[in-house]
């Protein structure tokens, strides 16, 4: 389901529910208007977990979060410039 | 589930305890806290709000609050991975502020 996302070129925010950054980053997201695609990964199920993982480690190896992924680039953990650069914002 | 304020007392308490100095900055500490009251309501463990936790307790156990990493990385960046907990350096401004590389080894990540 994440490569029909990435594909479509819409960015994809895998984050967690209870994750300081991952509130920080979404908010940020928000101001900027951004039709971004939110994915709590803790709140999915155990196969959906595993799959978030097997998609996320090309991306992002330490399988940390939050990770943005726009396209082939990932910005990985509260790093506002790559965003702002990835993003064209 | 236990109050916001009720934990943050009993924090305060615990950390001197433990040689541990919590992040005196409440905006950065109140959304941690509740990250961690919601994990211990969710998985019957205070785990760290910025990793995910399996519900296995043996598996989480690394990752409970204060976590096995919390010290070796407030000794080599100044905070833990989450910024709960920091050193008096850090504090003063004189460690430089960064996000706190994943320490915790990939293995554990995946086994869950």
């Amino acid at each position: 389901m994440y490569e029909e996302i990435v594909k479509q070129g819409t960015p994809l925010l895998l984050a967690l529910s209870t994750c300081p950054r991952c509130t920080r980053m979404k908010k940020f997201l928000n101001r900027y208007r951004v039709k971004v695609e939110i994915v709590d990964v803790d709140l999915l199920t155990f196969e959906q977990k595993r799959e978030t993982y097997r998609f996320l480690r090309p991306y992002n190896p330490r399988l940390s979060f939050p990770t943005l992924i726009v396209g082939e680039n990932s910005v990985i953990g509260e790093e506002y410039d790559e965003v702002k650069e990835v993003l064209n914002l | 589930m236990m109050s916001l304020e009720k934990y943050y007392e009993v924090l305060k308490k615990y950390a001197p305890n433990q040689g541990l100095i919590l992040n005196p900055d409440w905006d950065t500490v109140k959304p941690l806290l509740e990250g961690l009251l919601t994990n211990g309501e969710r998985y019957g463990l205070r785990t760290c709000p910025c990793r995910m936790a399996t519900g296995d307790k043996d598996k989480d156990r690394d990752i409970v609050c204060p976590c096995v990493y919390a010290k070796p990385d407030i000794e080599e960046f100044g905070a833990c991975y989450c910024w709960l907990y920091v050193s008096e350096d850090w504090i003063n401004g004189e460690v430089p502020h960064v996000q706190i590389p994943e320490r915790r080894p990939i293995e554990k990540i995946l086994d869950f």
